[in-house]
């Protein structure tokens, strides 16, 4: 008599689908370069475009500090407080920080360029401080540097900003900065308490003046008015730069780690294993339903290391972790679900392999993975709500922003989980269909 | 009495016109081993395909210890142990990781499934390679190891598809050995081949197919004895098809078995051999080679479907 050995039921049904998809994480865990490849692609992509476009606001990672020459033609107790107002914008909020040196001739500022040292010079005028004091006008210049983009138009906009802010002082606090320059002149000892005292008392009954218009703006463009509440509703929600492009490019890179899940169906049609299954009691079902859900398994981990990487790499923070965990749930399902849409309509592994890039491209072309919405064509944007990319970015964004909890993406993730099961659905249905007769 | 464990009654296969398997019978009894002999393209693979449920045949019933393929899936699929032609294996993983999961689809766990796979590698000598990622196995090792998993939950039936393709001698023999110890424990084996060597050593009963019809069925000795007492005689030169036949047939104690251009296969009683030789002689018939020997399965095959097996 044959023995039989077994302890429990061949396992069909969920118990099968659970054995098949351990089994294809073991596999991945043993042949990890794939998945590795697929996750450090996204994360790369999110570092070059975040560094190029500007650090996060809580400075974990920013910018290295810009080399701004002045030329200090002025030489005075006002310009030296200028030029130590621009290198002291630093510390832990700061997002950009300047490396300020003092040159002496504009040769020397541009032998700096030439080095890469600098990236732009200021030049303040002489007679700067009689002008600002005595009503006239300033001219100050500044001089980029040709072989650079961005740093230059950084420090252009910062010190654009700094020259609006000294206008408007010197127009409404013409009295107490009267009394400074005098005690600037006079400065051969440190000014006495009483002095400086009653010099604050006329700035602040100046400033309270203004109070209403001039306090927002200064605390706008102060290294600290980011997490200034009453400026959110105005400027839009406070996200960092990671945070704001992570989402799109993570569900791109998630797209191809579920292409490679639902490649590993033709795979183990060419090694027999798939034949092997469908003979044992667990069969053609089990076997499809496992490769769906490994996808959605391998997408789901490489998400979470994804944000992940993103919170401890780039400092960004991802909002409510009940919502988080509903995106990453249902953002793994969709994406596995639209990639085997396309496998189990390909007829050969070549052809699903010529249309699997095409394909996630162009959704997430469309769907604002790799370029915002709002740059995109009118018609691109009225089709961006039928791609998942759409959905996950606007739920994962809406989070980082703090803008909703849960219950705010509920929506997101019922829309996604939808596109993942329709797509399982359908994917499901054209395998088994092709495979007619058989398997 | 006999107890068949696999019986497959008027299975048929067509792919629009084309007819793969056309209406076979045969039964496999316990402790059995059949051989399903037939050159590619004959029927052996797509009658296995239906036989374990992968391919729905366009007519007929399989039924596996008594559990219809179609309406019971799961209780005849858990009786079977499929060895497929290809290596299906993962390999990345090691052979122990190969043999678990392949166990825990079939419903071992723990501790059973534990021993078993042990005693498996024992089994097929691989041991000392368990943890080893199978990719740096041999072909035969993974042959082995194949074979390993189509026996790991003990089947009733094992359905081997030309398991020993592409080894050496060493390897094809110690496969052959442990499918014969299973069928000696109680195993009915049905194993595909296109190797007569194999056939004749190993089966207990051949079936001899070829377009999808079963032509011939018997012991390898009862299948040799229908060509007769004598002997076998190939006849090799450059002559068109059935030129030669009329010559041929006149004399007593010989019997065309298949005639094609360029070779001419005779059964032949002894003591007619000389008198083959005048005839041609005579008859100046030009030759290149004959070739005398007993007769064998490929013989038998060549009479009854007209072609090699290797066609």
């Amino acid at each position: 008599m044959i023995e039989d050995v077994r302890s429990t039921a061949p396992a069909t049904g969920v118990a099968a689908i659970y054995r098949l998809v351990r089994k294809d994480l073991l596999r991945r865990y043993h042949a990890p370069m794939e998945t590795l490849l697929s996750l450090a692609l996204p994360l790369g992509l999110t570092a070059v475009i975040g560094l190029a476009f500007g650090g996060n606001q809580n400075g974990n990672v920013s910018l290295p500090p810009i080399g701004v020459a002045v030329l200090d033609r002025d030489d005075s107790f006002m310009s030296g407080l200028m030029a130590g107002a621009l290198g002291g914008i630093d510390g832990e909020n700061a997002p950009i920080t300047f490396d300020v040196r003092a040159v002496g001739s504009e040769d020397e500022a541009w032998r700096g360029m030439r080095e890469g040292e600098i990236s732009a010079m200021l030049e303040i005028p002489a007679g700067m401080s009689d002008s600002l004091f005595g009503g006239g006008t300033v001219d100050f210049r500044l001089v980029r540097n040709p072989s650079e983009r961005i740093l230059p138009e950084i420090v252009e906009q910062v010190i654009g900003v700094g020259v609006v802010l000294l206008s408007e002082a010197t127009t409404h606090l013409a009295g107490p900065l009267d009394r400074m320059q005098a005690m600037g002149d006079s400065l051969d000892a440190w000014p006495d308490e009483l002095a400086v005292a009653s010099i604050s008392a006329a700035w602040s009954e100046e400033l309270r003046r203004f109070e209403k218009w001039v306090f927002p703006p200064i605390v706008t463009l102060s290294v600290s008015s980011a997490e200034d509440d009453s400026d959110a509703s105005e400027t839009g929600p406070s996200i960092d730069i990671f945070a704001y492009i992570l989402p799109g490019i993570a569900f791109l890179g998630l797209l191809f780690l579920a292409a490679a899940g639902h490649r590993d169906l033709f795979t183990e049609r060419s090694m027999g294993t798939f034949h092997r299954i469908a003979a044992a009691p667990a069969g053609v079902d089990a076997l499809l339903a496992s490769k769906f859900a490994s996808a959605s398994a391998i997408a789901a981990i490489g998400l979470l290391l994804l944000l992940g990487s993103g919170a401890i790499i780039f400092g960004s923070r991802w909002g409510d972790p009940m919502g988080l965990a509903l995106m990453v749930l249902s953002g793994s399902i969709a994406a596995s679900g639209m990639v085997g849409l396309l496998y189990g309509g390909a007829r050969t592994e070549r052809q699903a392999e010529t249309l699997a890039p095409i394909l996630i491209l162009s959704v997430s072309f469309v769907g604002g993975s790799m370029i915002p919405l709002s740059e995109l064509p009118g018609f691109a944007r009225s089709v961006a709500p039928f791609t998942p990319n759409y959905w996950l970015i606007d739920g994962l964004r809406s989070l980082a922003a703090s803008e909703a909890n849960w219950l705010g993406v509920l929506k997101h993730a019922g829309v996604l989980t939808g596109f993942g099961l329709s797509g399982m659905a359908l994917g499901m249905g054209l395998v088994r269909r092709r495979s007619g007769s058989g398997v | 009495m006999s107890e068949s464990i696999l019986v497959v009654s008027h299975l048929r296969k067509a792919y629009g016109s084309t007819i793969a398997v056309d209406g076979i019978c045969f039964s496999v009894d316990r402790g059995e081993i059949v051989g399903l002999l037939g050159p590619n393209g004959a029927g052996k693979t797509t009658t296995i395909s239906m036989i374990c449920g992968l391919t729905v045949p366009t007519d007929g019933r399989v039924t596996v210890s008594g559990h219809d393929i179609a309406a019971e899936a799961i209780a005849a699929k858990s009786q079977i142990g499929l060895v497929p032609q290809d290596i299906a294996l993962y390999e990345e993983l090691s052979a122990t990781a190969n043999l678990s999961f392949w166990g825990s689809l079939q419903g071992l766990t723990g501790q059973s499934l534990r021993s078993r796979v042990a005693e498996l590698l024992e089994k097929v000598d691989l041991e000392g390679r368990a943890t080893e990622p199978v990719e740096r196995f041999s072909g035969g090792m993974k042959r082995r190891l194949n074979l390993a998993v189509g026996l790991i939950a003990h089947p009733h039936l094992l359905l081997l598809d030309e398991p020993t393709v592409g080894i050496d001698p060493q390897a094809r023999f110690a496969i052959l050995d442990i499918v014969r110890e299973e069928a000696r424990a109680g195993t009915a084996v049905l194993y595909t081949t296109h190797l007569l060597e194999e056939a004749e050593r190993l089966c207990d009963r051949i079936l001899i197919i070829d377009r999808g019809t079963i032509h011939a069925e018997g012991s390898p000795e009862s299948l040799v004895a229908m060509l007769g007492e004598g002997k076998v005689v190939t006849i090799r030169g450059p002559f068109e098809q059935g030129s030669i036949d009329p010559l041929l047939v006149t004399e007593d104690g010989m019997e065309i078995v298949s005639s094609q251009a360029g070779r001419v296969l005779l059964s032949i009683e002894n003591g007619a051999i000389p008198a083959l030789f005048e005839l041609l002689s005579r008859d100046e018939v030009s030759v290149d080679d004959i070739s005398v020997r007993e007769p064998d399965l490929e013989s038998v095959f060549i009479k009854l479907t007209g072609r090699q097996l290797r066609d």
